[in-house]
């Protein structure tokens, strides 16, 4: 399978520096005597070319810190700064130009539109670019077939099993060529075998050398995917492991 | 009342206050808004039956010539007589301007109309909010992916537009058919006709309940947060 990307050609990829660098992010929710801080002055780095997971008990942080990541949630201090722009600078219509253009979200429920078949979920990405309908259309057929579904494309969700549905989804977040990936719990809603289907799918589509894939998962069996495993706990980052092949998944 | 316990038959004889009268035809109108019977017979016949002489007529229907306006005709007659002449149209406008004053009516009908309103906007209303209730995570999704909400707003008044549309169709299509059908075999709704001005009036009056019951639910879209597609 290929996937082709926007990124410019002779783009250095580099492992020393990171596609995606947080520094100091604070995040808190309510206010008064209910201020909780959720995120705790969190550094962290994501490189391209990796599949990163962000791992962690429930309620340690790592969705908010990747919906901070991915724009979609503000931090209240700190920077982020994804592929060179600083995310925590911008606002309004250019944070969703931001995201419409260089992010793909993979949610653990899907969320694919009922009233649309496979093929126009897979599209919206385009749409929303303002890609003509039926160009777009095509090419989401193209990464839909490639990804094994060429005899689902005029099946709505309801008419699709949970992996067919999160292959409609993955197909979503490629077929735009994002440089950053996002992916919540992408396994959570599937059994054992669609859930190892979905991430060998995911490796390999969506990780490419300028492409960065942050993965937010809690479920073990996944670990074995990973090129590299930030774990967090209590809004804090408690270790890095960049060799996920020498973890006790255990 | 005419015919009490007879048959409605051409040539029959009837007793108007004592004087004899012959049927010569009957007429299919439409029920008479005040309940009373409504005789049709020349000027002279009808001052024989009435009893009280030519002064007590409400009403004496007449046609102007061919080529005379019935305008011309009508302020002449009042100038003439001092009795109060109207055309047609005129005398249509003069029913309608005297029930709207002096009765009930546009009260209670008018109670009707807005209630139906209200009852249009709260139901279409919760409708969408059940819509939008359902499908927020789509349009929470939709926002992250980098959806406006300016494509958003257009998205749902497309859908609300359509939904309205195809109501109206059906609506209409039922209203047509039963006064195209019904007033045949029901004599009391004779003369109920369906204007295009109503129609016209209740293709406006739909797209305003429409944009009011989407506009209420559009808060909700509009306001939520696209983060909530990652909490469960």
């Amino acid at each position: 399978m290929t996937v082709a990307m926007n990124a410019p050609a002779g783009a250095a990829i580099s492992l020393v520096s990171p596609a995606i660098s947080c520094r100091g992010v604070v995040k808190s929710f309510g206010s008064g005597d209910v201020l909780i801080r959720v995120i705790h002055d969190v550094d962290l780095n994501v490189f391209a070319g990796q599949m990163t997971l962000l791992i962690g008990p429930s309620g340690c942080g790592k969705t908010t810190m990747i919906s901070m990541i991915a724009g979609i949630l503000t931090a209240d201090q700190g920077e982020i700064d994804v592929f060179g722009t600083v995310v925590t600078k911008l606002k309004g219509d250019r944070l969703v130009k931001f995201r419409r253009e260089n992010i793909g979200f993979i949610f653990q429920q899907f969320n694919l539109l009922p009233a649309l078949t496979a093929t126009e979920n897979a599209a919206i990405p385009l749409i929303v670019q303002g890609v003509n309908e039926s160009r777009a259309n095509s090419k989401a057929r193209d990464l839909l077939a490639r990804l094994g579904l060429e005899k689902h494309l005029a099946k709505y969700p309801t008419q699709l099993s949970g992996g067919q549905q999160q292959r409609v989804a993955i197909a979503r977040a490629l077929v735009h060529e994002p440089r950053f990936i996002v992916c919540d719990e992408p396994t959570a809603s599937l059994d054992a075998a669609s859930g190892r289907a979905a991430m060998d799918l995911l490796k390999a589509a969506a990780v490419k050398p300028d492409r960065a894939v942050i993965v937010v998962t809690h479920d073990h069996r996944v670990f074995s995917f990973a090129d590299r495993i930030i774990s967090m706990s209590d809004g804090r980052v408690e270790r890095t492991i960049d060799d996920p092949s020498q973890m006790d998944a255990n | 009342m005419i015919f009490p316990g007879r048959p409605r038959e051409l040539g029959g004889t009837i007793e108007i206050n004592d004087r004899r009268a012959v049927v010569a035809a009957l007429v299919k109108s439409s029920a008479n808004f005040s309940a009373n019977v409504t005789i049709y017979t020349t000027y002279a016949r009808a001052v024989g039956f009435t009893n009280n002489g030519r002064n007590q007529l409400s009403f004496v229907v007449g046609r102007a010539e061919e080529g005379v306006a019935p305008e011309v005709v009508a302020r002449r007659i009042s100038q003439d007589t001092n009795l109060r002449a109207r055309t047609n149209n005129e005398f249509k406008w003069d029913t309608i301007n005297y029930i709207l004053a002096n009765t009930g009516i546009p009260a209670s009908f008018g109670a009707v109309i807005g209630l139906g309103i209200i009852v249009g906007v709260v139901v279409a209303g919760l409708t969408f909010n059940m819509f939008v209730a359902d499908n927020i995570k789509q349009f929470a999704s939709l926002k992250a992916i980098g959806v406006t909400n300016g494509t958003i707003l257009q998205m749902v008044l497309v859908q609300a537009l359509v939904v309205g549309a195809i109501g109206y169709a059906i609506g209409l299509g039922i209203v047509a058919w039963f006064f195209d059908t019904v007033p045949k075999v029901a004599v009391g709704l004779r003369g109920f006709y369906l204007p295009w001005e109503i129609a016209g009036g209740m293709a406006l009056l739909t797209v305003a309940i429409m944009l009011v019951a989407s506009m209420l639910s559009l808060r909700r879209v509009l306001t939520v947060d696209p983060a909530v597609v990652f909490r469960g």
